[in-house]
C-alpha cells in the first residue's frame, strides 16, 4: 500500500506542478464558458436578422394570419398598385417582398436568398390560408374544419420546457465533460505508460513494486490530477455563481415565482423578457444537483478507470506514440457514437439502443449524462454502475497481465501470439 | 531463451556473467530481480522460496538506461529509496551521500534530461545502491563510462564487497571481469557452459608449460616433465618445460632442486577472454 501511495503521489506533483496544468485549470472555465457563450450569441445574432417580407395581398389573405410566428414579419404594401409597391421595394432596404395577384399563384420577390426553413414555413402558412378559404367558400363551417385537427391528450406529469430543455443541457455540457476529460486524461495514463516503457525506467521500478501496482498507481495518481482540475472548476463555477448572485440577487428575485405578477403588474419590464427571465431561473432552480452531481461523479470516476486501464495497456503494447492511432480509433468508437446519435437517444430514451447504449461500459459514462433528464429507472441506472465496475475490475486484471509483459518488450514488436500468451501467463 | 540453468551464487561473492549477445544474460538477470518469472523453476535468497519478499533487497542496474527525464535528480533519488523502504528523510541523505561519492553533488538539483550520458549512468549506480542492499545485480556497468570513471565504480564496487555486498554483474569487458569478479559464470545459447571460482577456473585452463629460469643443470626429461628448449646467457638457463600429465608445478620443483637453483619461475596463465573464447568456440 505504501508503495501504491508513493507512485500515486509522484504521478500527481509532477502533473500538477506543471505549467500546462495551472494554465489549463485557469483557462478551463474560460473556454466552457464560451462554448455556451459562442452559441447562445449566435443564436440571439441571427434572431436579430428576422427577415422583413413586405406583402401587396390582392386576395385579402389577413396579414395579420402571416405574422403570427417568430421567424419573419410582414410589413403589409402602403399602396394597392403592384408598381408603386415594387418601386418602393427596389429602394428601400427591405430584402423580400411577397405579392399575391387576384388570379395567379403568389410570387416572392428576393434581394437575396431566403432561408430554406422560412421559405417552406412562409409556403405552409400561404397554403393553410388558401385551403380555409376555400372550405370556407365550399360551405364547410369552421367547426367542420376544426374535425381533421388531431388534439392531444397529454396522460404524462408536464414538464416545462423550457425547465427539460434547460436541464438537459447541462447533462449534455456534463457529457462532454466526461468524454472529454476521460479521452484526456486515458491519453496522458498512455502517454505515461510509453514514456515509461520507452525511457527503460520501467524496468528498474519493476524490481521494487509489482507491474499491476506500477500501473494503478499511474491510473489512480493521473486520475487524481483530474479530479483535481474538475473540482477546481467547480470551486471557480460556484463561487461566480454566489458573486453573480450576491450582486445582481435582489434584481432576479424580481423575476422569481414568487414575484413575477408583481413584477409584470408594475409594468417598468416588457412581460415577455420578464417570462423569459422567470423560465430561467425557475428551470436553473429546478435542477436536482444533489442527485446530478454525485451520478456524475460516479460515472466520471468509473468511465476513466474503466478506459485508462484500457489505454494503459494499450500503452504498454506499442513502442512510440504514433503507433498508438491503430487502437485509439475503435476504442473510442463506441463514445463517439454517443454523440453522433445524440438525436435517437434524446428523442427514443426507453428504447432498446438507449438501455444499450446505458448498460455498455463503453458507452455508459455519457450516455446516462445524455439520458438523465429523461428519466432512467433507478434499477437500469443501478445495473449500469454494477456493470461499468464489474467491467473496470476485468480490464484492470487483465490490462495488468498485458502491462506486465509489454512494458518490458522493447525489443521486438508486440505480437497477437505474445498477447495471448500473457493472458495465460501465471 | 534460458533452458535447464542450475546456479549458486556465492554471498559476498562479486560473480561476472558472461556470454556472447542473446546468450541470455539479461533474461537470466530479470528473472533473478523477478521482472520476469521463469517458466519452470525458482529462484531462492538465502534459502527462502518466495523472491517477492526479498525484492527489495536487490539494487539493480538495467542494461538498457531510463530515468525520468522531468524530475529532479534528488527528487528522484529519494522516490527510489522510498520505494526501497527508506524513510524520506533517510532517503535524502543517503541521496546526498552517494552524489558525493559518485561526485556529482551539483547534479543533484537538476533535471535528469539536463545531464550528460555518464552523469546519467552515475545516477542509475546510485539508484541500485541507494538503500545498501545485500544483492546488487548491475547489467553492463561499464557501458558508456570513461576508463576513470569507470575506475571509480569499480573501487565503489570493491568497497561494498568488502562490506559484505553479493555483486551479480554481466560485462563484455574481460579486463574488467578478470580484475574484478572472484567468481564467473559462462552463459551460451540459454545455457551455463561454465561455471566457478575465477582463480579455479584459470588454474582449470592453465597452461602445461612452464618458464625457468636459474643456474644448474637440467635433464631432456623427468619424471614430471620434458625439456622443450633452453638457452644458456653467462651461466644463467633461461628454459620451457612442459608439465606430463598429472604432474604439478610442485612435483617439478622437487625433482629439480637437486640439481638447479632457481632464480624464477612462471607458469602460462591465459587470459579470461582466451577462456571465453576457447569455451564459447567448444560449444558452437
Amino acid at each position: 500500500m505504501h508503495k501504491i501511495l508513493l507512485i500515486v503521489q509522484r504521478e500527481y506533483l509532477q502533473r500538477v506542478r506543471k505549467k500546462s496544468f495551472l494554465l489549463m485549470t485557469a483557462l478551463g472555465p474560460l473556454f466552457f464558458s464560451l462554448l455556451l457563450i459562442i452559441p447562445g450569441w449566435l443564436s440571439l445574432a441571427s434572431l436579430d436578422k428576422k427577415p422583413s417580407i413586405l406583402l401587396l395581398d390582392k386576395k385579402h389573405y389577413a396579414p395579420k394570419l402571416l405574422n403570427q410566428n417568430d421567424a419573419f414579419t410582414v410589413i403589409p404594401s402602403t399602396s394597392q398598385d403592384f408598381n408603386q409597391s415594387f418601386t418602393y421595394f427596389s429602394s428601400s432596404s427591405l430584402s423580400y417582398f411577397l405579392f399575391i395577384p387576384a388570379t395567379k399563384p403568389p410570387v416572392l420577390f428576393e434581394k437575396e436568398p431566403l432561408l430554406p426553413s422560412i421559405a417552406r414555413l412562409l409556403q405552409e402558412q400561404i397554403n393553410k390560408i388558401a385551403l380555409s378559404r376555400l372550405l370556407d367558400s365550399a360551405g364547410i363551417d369552421k367547426q367542420a374544419q376544426q374535425l381533421s385537427v388531431i388534439q392531444t391528450e397529454k396522460l404524462y406529469t408536464e414538464k416545462a420546457s423550457s425547465k427539460f430543455e434547460f436541464t438537459s443541457g447541462i447533462s449534455i455540457l456534463l457529457g462532454i465533460v466526461i468524454y472529454l476529460f476521460i479521452l484526456a486524461y486515458t491519453m496522458q495514463v498512455m502517454r505515461g505508460v510509453i514514456e515509461e516503457k520507452t525511457g527503460r525506467i520501467a524496468e528498474v521500478v519493476l524490481t521494487t513494486v509489482k507491474a499491476e501496482t506500477l500501473m494503478f498507481g499511474k491510473i489512480i495518481g493521473i486520475g487524481l490530477v483530474s479530479l483535481s482540475q474538475f473540482l477546481i472548476w467547480l470551486f471557480i463555477a460556484s463561487t461566480a455563481s454566489f458573486l453573480f448572485f450576491h450582486r445582481y440577487g435582489s434584481a432576479l428575485a424580481l423575476f422569481s415565482n414568487a414575484h413575477i405578477q408583481q413584477t409584470i403588474q408594475l409594468g417598468s419590464i416588457d412581460p415577455v423578457q420578464a417570462l423569459q427571465w422567470n423560465q430561467i431561473i425557475s428551470a436553473f432552480n429546478s435542477i436536482d444537483f444533489a442527485f446530478i452531481l454525485p451520478i456524475f461523479l460516479l460515472y466520471f470516476i468509473l468511465g476513466y478507470l474503466f478506459y485508462s486501464a484500457i489505454f494503459a495497456s494499450v500503452g504498454a503494447l506499442v513502442d512510440s506514440e504514433t503507433d498508438t492511432q491503430q487502437f485509439i480509433f475503435p476504442l473510442t468508437l463506441p463514445i463517439l457514437l454517443c454523440f453522433t446519435l445524440l438525436q435517437y437517444l434524446v428523442g427514443h430514451p426507453n428504447g432498446t439502443i438507449a438501455y444499450i447504449f446505458v448498460l455498455l461500459p463503453f458507452t455508459s459514462p455519457v450516455a446516462v449524462m445524455f439520458l438523465l433528464p429523461q428519466g432512467i429507472p433507478p434499477s437500469l441506472l443501478f445495473l449500469s454502475l454494477c456493470i461499468l465496475c464489474i467491467s473496470f475490475i476485468f480490464t484492470a486484471w487483465t490490462a495488468g497481465k498485458v502491462f506486465r509483459n509489454g512494458i518490458l518488450f522493447t525489443e521486438k514488436k508486440v505480437r497477437w501470439k505474445n498477447i495471448k500468451r500473457w493472458f495465460f501467463d501465471k | 531463451m534460458l533452458s535447464n540453468i542450475t546456479l549458486s551464487i556465492t554471498e559476498k561473492s562479486i560473480t561476472g556473467l558472461l556470454g556472447p549477445n542473446g546468450a541470455g544474460k539479461t533474461t537470466l538477470l530479470r528473472i533473478m530481480t523477478g521482472i520476469l518469472s521463469p517458466d519452470y523453476g525458482n529462484i531462492l535468497f538465502n534459502n527462502i522460496l518466495n523472491p517477492n519478499l526479498e525484492r527489495r533487497n536487490i539494487g539493480y542496474l538495467p542494461e538498457e538506461r531510463g530515468l525520468y527525464k522531468k524530475m529532479k535528480v534528488k527528487e528522484m533519488l529519494i522516490f527510489f529509496g522510498q520505494l526501497k523502504n527508506l524513510s524520506k528523510k533517510e532517503a535524502g541523505e543517503r541521496a546526498d551521500y552517494w552524489l558525493k561519492k559518485f561526485e556529482i553533488t551539483a547534479s543533484g538539483k537538476r533535471k535528469t534530461e539536463e545531464l550528460s550520458k555518464g552523469i546519467q549512468q552515475k545516477i542509475q549506480l546510485i539508484i541500485a545502491f541507494i538503500h545498501e542492499p545485500p544483492i546488487i545485480i548491475l547489467d553492463e556497468p561499464f557501458s558508456g563510462l570513461d576508463p576513470v570513471n569507470a575506475e571509480l565504480v569499480k573501487t565503489i564496487i570493491w568497497e561494498l564487497n568488502s562490506r559484505g555486498t553479493t555483486f551479480i554483474l554481466s560485462t563484455h569487458r574481460m579486463e574488467s571481469v578478470e580484475k574484478l569478479c572472484t567468481e564467473v559464470v559462462f552463459l551460451n545459447k540459454g545455457t551455463i557452459i561454465l561455471s566457478g571460482d575465477i582463480q579455479d577456473i584459470r588454474n582449470r585452463f592453465r597452461k602445461k608449460t612452464v618458464q625457468i629460469e636459474g643456474k644448474g643443470e637440467i635433464p631432456n626429461e623427468g619424471k614430471a616433465f620434458l625439456l622443450k628448449s633452453m638457452k644458456v646467457e653467462n651461466e644463467l638457463i633461461k628454459a620451457t618445460v612442459r608439465l606430463k600429465e598429472n604432474e604439478s608445478i610442485n612435483t617439478l620443483i622437487a625433482e629439480l632442486l637437486p640439481s638447479f637453483s632457481f632464480l624464477s619461475l612462471e607458469q602460462e596463465v591465459p587470459a579470461m577472454e582466451t577462456i571465453f573464447l576457447k569455451t564459447v568456440g567448444a560449444d558452437a
